[in-house]
């Protein structure tokens, strides 16, 4: 406004002159004195004329003065991307126009802020939740067994390493196709399409899979999900498999050991009640008779008493139930004990059975009854497996630190394949339990005796076709002699 | 009939070809033995047995499958079988009748049994 009181002032002041001048070179002129008149005229022109041109030099200065700070200062703000309040003059001219603008410019600063805010907070959310959707994804992808998901249209969204390796595909080239592309399975991609047409919260299928046409058939546990939204309209379908190809091994594995525990346990039944019965018949009329059926029912009932304490002392030790009874043993003496306890069996056959041992006697510490039965089921092996007429050798000798342990046969002796497995559970050689009848825990049996109670170990060398030699050593305890059996 | 029956008996466990050979040899049969099917085969072709009484599970050569041989040959055609089991449930019916094989017994068995089973299959035979 001071710009106005100036113009108004000076517009005053020049109509006052003016007025007055005018009126004094009427007045003059009215007298006569024309030529004072017109040069008192001239000079007074002269005088506004400068007057008006300072007046206008001057507010001219002024307002460009307050126009330029004004504008240095938006210029200032502009380098230094920032908002901030215009100053000037509260009496300037442009006071007003500045307030307003001053008004403006913090309504915006103040949206500025708003929004930056606003963005730090969307950009920590998204990073929250990437690093949640990451965390999910390496659960998933870690997971030992193969995890699949697809979307309403049978479109691959996300397989795991184990399922991309168990069915041979890449995610890469799959994602989002049709999941026929990375399961060539028609099984499982119709149990896909069953559980999405269904909606089913699960499905639960028993598969057999061959990842390569070498590879063993596997057996796929396959846990189907229908995901639905809040509609109840599908999403997808998620799938989980197991690998449940070991389990499935060892219930077949049990399976055929029950068939077999029944096979071994009625033959020698058998016997005893068909040699009672011929007793009973008076069928022992020749020679050698009565004595030699009596003979002949109490070693059969000795062998199914070996059997079942073969197949009880399995649980028995697994279980813990069982403390071994260590007492000093000649181990000597217990392998002639089972050659003797085995001797029928090798007669049967028609078998050489010989014995091995040195004079000194071979100590250890151990528990008796199951070194019997450890040596017990060796030799009994070695007898099944022989041919005819052959020979099985039983020999029992101190080398170095250690008592040894060796039963050689030359039967039909164990593909390499096996040779790792044969101490298992349940274990069998597949070829050979058509041949000779066994329950498949003498040897697991013989493991758990020397190695897991007796600190010794147990080996074994076969060439198939030409026989087997076990051999179990235990640590020697010296000192002096057991007393004699 | 002067002349004694012929009976073969098959099994891998030496006890029972024991048992069940004294047992018809009292009884009057002639009686040869074999440990496996193999074994079996040739001596039916050479003896001509008029009954066959065999194990099933054997090594080799199961029961079954020896019966399946037998019938193929014209000279054993007809020769009926008895077949010792100790498998219980897991017996394929339909496949021993085409076999020929007459009865099924199941161990532990009784030689009372087997002889009185050999008497009537043979009496039924002969009529």
């Amino acid at each position: 406004m001071v710009l106005a009181r100036r113009l108004i002032l000076a517009l005053a002041v020049l109509t006052a002159l003016g007025g007055s001048v005018a009126y004094f070179i009427t007045a003059m002129r009215l007298r006569g004195a024309y030529e004072q008149a017109t040069n008192l005229g001239w000079l007074v022109f002269a005088l506004m004329t400068g007057l008006s041109v300072l007046l206008a030099v001057l507010i001219w200065h002024s307002l460009s003065r307050s126009l330029r700070s004004i504008r240095d200062q938006l210029c200032h703000f502009a380098a230094h991307d920032e908002i901030g309040l215009i100053m000037i003059d509260e009496h300037d001219d442009l006071a007003d126009l500045v307030a307003g603008l001053n008004h403006y410019l913090t309504r915006l600063k103040q949206n500025l802020q708003d929004h930056r805010l606003r963005q730090k907070e969307l950009e920590v959310q998204a990073r929250v939740a990437e690093t949640e959707l990451r965390q999910t994804q390496a659960v998933i992808l870690g997971i030992s067994e193969a995890v699949l998901v697809t979307n309403r249209f049978d479109e691959l969204l996300l397989a795991n390493q184990a399922a991309q390796h168990l069915f041979g595909f890449r995610l890469e080239t799959c994602y989002r196709q049709p999941v026929e592309l990375a399961l060539c399975v028609p099984e499982l991609l119709a149990l896909i399409r069953a559980a999405r047409q269904n909606k089913c919260q699960r499905l639960v299928r028993l598969l057999e899979h061959r990842p390569s046409p070498d590879d063993k058939p596997l057996s796929l546990k396959v846990l189907l999900s229908c995901v639905l939204d809040e509609q109840r309209d599908v999403l997808g379908v998620v799938v989980v498999i197991h690998d449940v190809t070991a389990e499935q091994e060892l219930v077949r594995l049990k399976d055929d050991f029950l068939s077999s525990v029944s096979h071994e346990l009625k033959t020698p039944l058998a016997s005893i009640q068909a040699y009672a019965e011929m007793l009973a018949d008076d069928e022992d009329r020749d020679e050698p008779g009565r004595r030699q059926f009596c003979e002949i029912i109490q070693e059969q009932g000795r062998r199914l008493h070996r059997l079942i304490e073969n197949i009880l002392n399995v649980s028995r030790l697994e279980s813990g139930m069982v403390r071994p009874h260590k007492e000093r043993l000649d181990l000597s003496e217990v392998a002639r004990a089972v050659a003797d306890a085995l001797q029928p069996q090798a007669r049967e056959k028609n078998l050489h059975l010989q014995l091995d041992q040195s004079d000194q006697p071979v100590t250890v510490l151990a528990d008796r009854d199951m070194m019997f039965q450890a040596v017990s089921n060796l030799l009994g092996n070695a007898i099944k497996y022989s041919h005819p007429d052959g020979r099985v050798r039983l020999a029992v000798a101190a080398r170095q630190d250690h008592a040894v342990v060796e039963v050689q046969d030359e039967g039909i002796g164990i593909p390499a394949a096996s040779l790792d497995r044969i101490f298992e559970k349940f274990y069998r050689v597949h070829q050979t339990s058509r041949l000779a009848g066994g329950t498949g825990v003498g040897l697991h049996l013989v493991r758990q005796i020397v190695e897991n109670f007796h600190q010794g170990r147990v080996r074994v060398e076969s060439q198939p076709g030409r026989g087997s030699t076990f051999t179990l050593a235990l640590p020697l305890t010296p000192g002096p002699q057991p007393a004699p059996a | 009939m002067n002349e004694p029956k012929k009976i073969l008996i098959v099994d891998d466990e030496v006890h029972i070809l024991h048992v069940l050979s004294l047992k018809l040899r009292h009884a009057g049969y002639a009686v040869c033995t074999a440990q496996d099917g193999r074994e079996a085969l040739e001596i039916a072709q050479v003896e001509h047995p008029d009954l066959l009484i065999t194990d099933y599970q054997m090594p080799l050569l199961s029961g079954l499958e020896l019966c399946q041989r037998l019938r193929r040959i014209p000279a054993t055609r007809d020769i009926p079988a008895l077949v010792l089991t100790a498998r219980g449930f897991t017996i394929d019916e339909p496949a021993m009748e085409a076999a020929g094989v007459r009865l099924c017994l199941h161990k532990p068995f009784s030689p009372r049994e087997v002889l009185q089973l050999v008497n009537t299959l043979l009496q039924a035979v002969e009529a």
